[in-house]
């Protein structure tokens, strides 16, 4: 029998029909919506008098827009409260199922699905959200859509795709105690750009992977778009299995045993193969942050800010130089030299659990710089209930930190009421610093929550062993 | 004018890297409508008068020629619309997001894509003659104009998908015994939103 990739495996297990050697018709088996591209395609599937054909695959969060502080600010935003009722209004009108803001179990699409255990090995996924990829972890293959696809989706459950190439990324040996998921997804976006995994779904492989925890093969994962791949997955082993078992018997019914076999067969065939291999040092990976204005745009803290003259390629001068004007850098600049405005702990790569436990080790003790604003924003209620129960919020508040209540996007998406103002300049965990991302003319460093907390201590952008 | 075919004027964008949250920055993506974004196409660029949307020499332009790595990052479907309301009907550029390539042809923006010097011979001829017109050919896989050619990339699938501009919706629906028969076949043990019988729900419970 042919070695088959997880990919191919999955792709097999749910294409309903060839479609002429164009595209194949694959089946979803979970559909995750939000307020912000979704209200165009109810609207047609009211026009053309279509029903949704599983609202019982299907669930709505609120998460992009809505305020972190309290429900009220909502109630009188006119434009951001119009989102939210457009959701709950289509949402009551199909059937759907949705996590209101507040709600027990609302939170960040991509938080809140893994915790509800709506993420199984070998199945499929979307959502109108390019980090769809987060669920790749559980080894589904997960991807965004547009909202014309959500349309699609509502409408027949089904999306029709045509096959992915395939890149292995093997990681071997074992990062550096200080080094996080993050870097290593900074360190592997930087070696593939971000154009690299255009057309990719992205399989993480090797014994760095296998040493990751759920929640950092999520921020792996979620990492992938930003080398421009369409999907990144992890294949089961036992942490896989573990904490799914754990997070479905929470619900009093254990899966069963002939289901946590077939997680187990959702791996990689020995010898298959793949249409791209990288193989990386994963005891080379240090701590990352970006200095320009896309995620490839990183150094570790031994380096410096990159000058022109280091790149040959007029296309390549050219993106440097609008990236340290855009930031206000000089080349040659320390990371250690640059002062920040902000920090923001939270999104769907670093607003789980482990992510505030990480931030709340290296607060506690301590106090966040005077001239420092640091933000924390738990990725869903329970996220924000479990820190609590493990006395986090006082280690926050004790710092200076200022511990959101309400789950959400927040300041990663700058659609909220949490935006810098122009000029001012954040350490962010979340995954874009994209011009204008979290502010006109404000500037993002993205890292690790690690390096986000050390940041905020120091008021400049530091490592914990800088401290 | 035949789909397979078709011709412009071109807007050259000399910039890499070019994200969907700069084709249409996140605060502008509030309407809930296809239409009417027109405005807000580089909402944050725009402001700056010598940015090249605000150049009336490429006023007619209908051709947007941008370079590496267009429209990757969000997924927002905003970007196409925006860009489609502007007036552009075709996108070319070195490489695209994937999701945007899919949702440009779903709105019928045709994007194509060139090597690198074919995106540098395109943005030199519209420097120096705004007003060439460009001819864009999915049969003969070429991109020209009157002095010049480059190579059009263009996988077959995705150009017959252009072409044939069908409504994947009432396609896909014609084959609803096949789904509803990979329905009835579908694992049991799979994660449902809703209590139905023998299948495991939520673990918290949502509103309905």
């Amino acid at each position: 029998m042919l070695a088959k990739t997880l990919v191919e495996k999955i792709w097999a297990a749910h294409c309903i029909k060839d479609l002429g050697g164009i595209e194949d018709l694959i089946y979803i088996d979970m559909h995750l919506l939000h307020e912000i591209n979704t209200p165009q395609a109810f609207d047609r599937l009211r026009s053309a008098k279509r029903p949704v054909r599983r609202p019982d695959l299907t669930v709505a969060t609120e998460d992009h827009n809505t305020p972190t502080r309290s429900a009220v600010a909502l109630e009188e935003d006119k434009v951001r409260r119009k989102q939210v009722d457009l959701l709950r209004s289509n949402c009551a009108e199909f059937g759907i199922p949705l996590f209101r803001l507040g709600d027990p179990g609302q939170g960040i699409t991509h938080v809140i699905a893994p915790e509800q255990g709506l993420v199984l090995p070998g199945t499929t996924l979307v959502c109108c959200d390019s980090h769809t990829t987060t669920h790749g972890a559980f080894a589904a293959l997960a991807f965004g859509i547009g909202t014309s696809q959500v349309e699609h989706v509502l409408a027949t459950q089904t999306l029709r795709f045509q096959k992915f190439k395939s890149m292995r990324v093997t990681v071997n040996n074992q990062l550096p105690e200080q080094s996080s998921a993050k870097d290593l997804a900074l360190s592997i976006i930087r070696s593939l750009g971000t154009g690299g995994g255009i057309g990719y779904v992205i399989e993480y492989a090797g014994s760095a992977i296998r040493g990751l925890s759920m929640e950092a093969r999520m921020t792996l994962c979620n990492m992938s778009v930003e080398a421009g791949a369409s999907a990144g997955l992890i294949g089961v082993d036992e942490v896989t299995v573990d904490y799914l078992t754990r997070t479905i018997s929470a619900s009093g019914n254990p899966p069963a045993a002939e289901e946590v076999e077939r997680w187990r067969t959702c791996v990689s065939d020995p010898g298959a193969v793949f249409d791209k291999e990288i193989v990386l040092d994963g005891a080379a990976i240090g701590e990352s942050v970006t200095w320009g204005t896309a995620p490839y745009q990183n150094i570790h803290f031994d380096e410096s800010v990159p000058d022109i003259d280091d790149y040959e390629e007029p296309s390549q001068r050219q993106a440097v130089q609008r990236a340290l004007e855009y930031m206000n850098l000089k080349a040659g600049q320390s990371l250690r030299d640059i002062p920040i405005d902000k920090v923001f702990v939270g999104s769907c790569t670093n607003g789980r659990i482990e992510d505030l436990r990480t931030v709340a080790h290296i607060l506690k003790g301590r106090s966040v710089h005077p001239n420092v604003h640091m933000i924390i924003v738990p990725g869903s209620t329970r996220v924000r209930d479990q820190a609590i129960s493990e006395g986090m919020d006082a280690i926050f508040r004790q710092a200076g930190a200022d511990f959101r209540q309400l789950p959400g996007c927040s300041m990663c998406c700058g659609l909220n009421e949490d935006s810098m103002r122009s000029g001012q300049r954040s350490v962010s965990t979340s995954n874009r610093n994209y011009e204008g991302r979290q502010g006109v003319n404000a500037m993002t460093h993205i890292a690790s929550p690690a390096v986000a907390a050390a940041s905020a201590i120091a008021g400049r952008i530091s490592r914990v062993a800088d401290l | 004018m035949s789909r397979e075919r078709i011709s412009g004027y071109g807007m050259p964008l000399t910039r890499n890297d070019v994200d969907t949250d700069q084709i249409i920055p996140a605060r502008f993506c509030y309407q809930p409508k296809r239409v009417g974004h027109s405005g807000s196409l580089f909402g944050n660029w725009r402001q700056d008068p010598s940015f090249v949307l605000n150049d009336p020499r490429y006023a007619q332009a209908d051709i947007l020629v941008a370079g590496r790595e267009f429209a990757t990052g969000s997924s927002r479907e905003y970007a196409v619309w925006a860009i489609k309301d502007y007036g552009f009907k075709a996108v070319i550029a070195h490489s695209f997001g994937d999701i945007f390539y899919k949702n440009a042809i779903i709105n019928d923006v045709l994007p194509v894509r060139t090597t690198e010097e074919g995106i540098r011979s395109l943005w030199e001829v519209l420097s120096r003659r705004p007003r060439a017109q460009i001819s864009i050919d999915l049969e003969k896989d070429a991109i020209t104009w009157d002095e010049g050619c480059v190579p059009l990339l263009m996988e077959a699938h995705y150009k017959q998908k252009y072409i044939l501009n069908l409504d994947d919706i009432a396609l896909t629906i014609q084959d609803q015994y096949s789904i509803a028969a990979y329905e009835a076949a579908r694992n049991v043990h799979l994660a449902t939103t809703l209590p139905s019988p023998g299948c495991r729900t939520l673990l918290s419970e949502p509103q309905l």
